[in-house]
């Protein structure tokens, strides 16, 4: 409850959408709460969080809907990089990340559960993107490489999620991952002075040192900095009830020999495509 | 399984178990659970970036002649190090049968010329300067002269295009040596 409230703050702050009389001829889309628990990299509950989310798959087709993510390849040369130069290596988290993309199409939405519109007979036509909306990643996206430009940051051709600036003195990397960022870099000034920037304009939480991305553990020590899953690698053990089994040398028994339909079908495909996919 | 971004160990057995997502079979499902089996002796191993690394590229491929069974497809692998820290590696059905073992060979090679010539637009950009030239390593004796020998035969014409793309990466920027190389299966 008081999370939902803390969403529909934020989403009355940033203005997110207008109330207008119902056109005729729209047929508005729908929306509703999702609500989640937050975990730390220990498992422990950090928060509790609800979010309102627009059904996307509503809208029409033939949005432009295309947003890049890094590449894995370049996190891990980023972090071999940072472990070489010892580099800082940091953490921001963008609040309601999505929310941020500018809408310039008419998209009308219903009015949601525990918003009362002015007038009956209303909808919500929405200024900024909403989750759930198929074009909220790209418009995310958008907004935040429009807004690296103008501190110099250069977008790498290669990896369209890394971006750079390069001095006589100092480089700095900026990695994103949706909405969470890698920063690393030599001079802790110019990290300061992006993050400053970043706050200003958009609301981020400051991680500190880079300890917990994509649920992936990072480990920072004299020899290097090393990475691992564990606390995702005991989720799956759990989930398959395999906790009690012993554990095994080899990944695969190399006399075992993969067929198609050579048996009857296995019947629980889904918690084989859960584990597999 | 989420978990191939710092376990290339597993690699291989879930580019083999995804072949089967469409009608899997309880055999599948239980070399799956060996799988986590596996994962569970080990969860908190994963990947080490260490400090006092060098900054070349070292990339090694290798092949599965007709690996799978059913198509008779062959497999195509590869993993680079930038220094000592592994960055990058895959493995992955090939889409065409391969008549022999160093058309196979030359596939996964040139499949992984892709990957290093992606990793070498990327090297600038992060401000990196390669001192030594990228070495691609492969264990195939046919294949290095192919790809060193700028004649084509009648019997690789249907392979021009992954020789070219190999040939041309290889004079202008790699080199391509023998090796025994132990880290793909």
């Amino acid at each position: 409850m008081k999370a939902m409230n803390y969403e529909l703050e934020s989403l009355k702050q940033k203005k997110t959408w207008i109330f207008v009389d119902t056109p005729s001829n729209v047929k508005p889309i729908g929306s509703k709460w999702v609500c989640k628990v937050k975990h730390k990299a220990d498992g422990t509950i950090e928060r509790y969080k609800a979010r309102l989310v627009a059904k996307g798959y509503n809208q029409g087709k033939g949005l432009d809907t295309f947003s890049p993510v890094a590449k894995i390849t370049t996190i891990r040369t980023l972090l071999e990089l940072a472990s070489i130069h010892s580099w800082h290596l940091h953490q921001l988290d963008v609040n309601n990340a999505f929310l941020h993309g500018d809408l310039h199409e008419e998209v009308y939405m219903s009015v949601p559960q525990k918003v009362v519109s002015p007038k009956p007979n209303q909808v919500c036509k929405l200024l900024k993107s909403l989750y759930g909306l198929k074009q909220a990643s790209r418009k995310w996206y958008e907004k935040l490489t429009g807004f690296l430009f103008s501190p110099g940051y250069k977008q790498s051709n290669a990896d369209h999620s890394l971006f750079t600036l390069n001095t006589d003195k100092s480089f700095t990397a900026l990695l994103v991952y949706v909405d969470d960022v890698i920063l690393a870099g030599n001079s802790m000034t110019e990290i300061d002075r992006i993050k400053a920037l970043l706050v200003v304009e958009f609301k981020i939480k400051n991680l500190g040192k880079l300890k917990y991305f994509l649920g992936i553990e990072e480990a920072h020590s004299k020899t290097g900095i090393s990475i691992c899953q564990r606390k995702y690698c005991l989720d799956l053990v759990k989930d398959t009830e395999l906790m009690a089994s012993k554990p095994v040398n080899t990944p695969l028994d190399p006399s075992v020999k993969l067929h198609q339909y050579t048996t009857e079908p296995f019947e629980d495909i889904l918690s084989y495509r859960r584990l597999v996919g | 399984m989420y978990l191939t971004t710092s376990k290339p160990d597993i690699g291989f057995v879930t580019q083999q178990l995804s072949q089967f997502l469409q009608t899997p079979t309880p055999t599948h499902y239980e070399t799956a659970c060996g799988v986590v089996k596996y994962l569970k002796g080990s969860p908190g191993i994963g990947l080490l970036f260490k400090r006092d690394s060098n900054l070349q590229l070292l990339g090694f491929t290798d092949a599965d002649w007709v690996g799978f069974l059913d198509t008779r497809r062959s497999k195509s692998g590869y993993c680079f190090f930038l220094g000592t820290s592994l960055v990058s590696w895959r493995a992955k059905k090939q889409h065409i049968v391969s008549r022999s073992s160093s058309e196979a060979e030359y596939r996964a090679l040139s499949f992984a010329s892709c990957k290093l010539q992606w990793l070498l637009y990327l090297m600038p950009d992060l401000n990196i300067k390669c001192t030594k030239p990228p070495i691609l390593y492969c264990n195939n004796q046919s294949v290095i002269h192919i790809a060193g020998n700028l004649v084509f035969h009648e019997r690789t014409k249907h392979l021009e295009i992954d020789c070219h793309f190999a040939r041309d990466l290889q004079t202008s920027s790699c080199q391509i040596t023998n090796s025994t190389c132990r880290f793909l299966h």
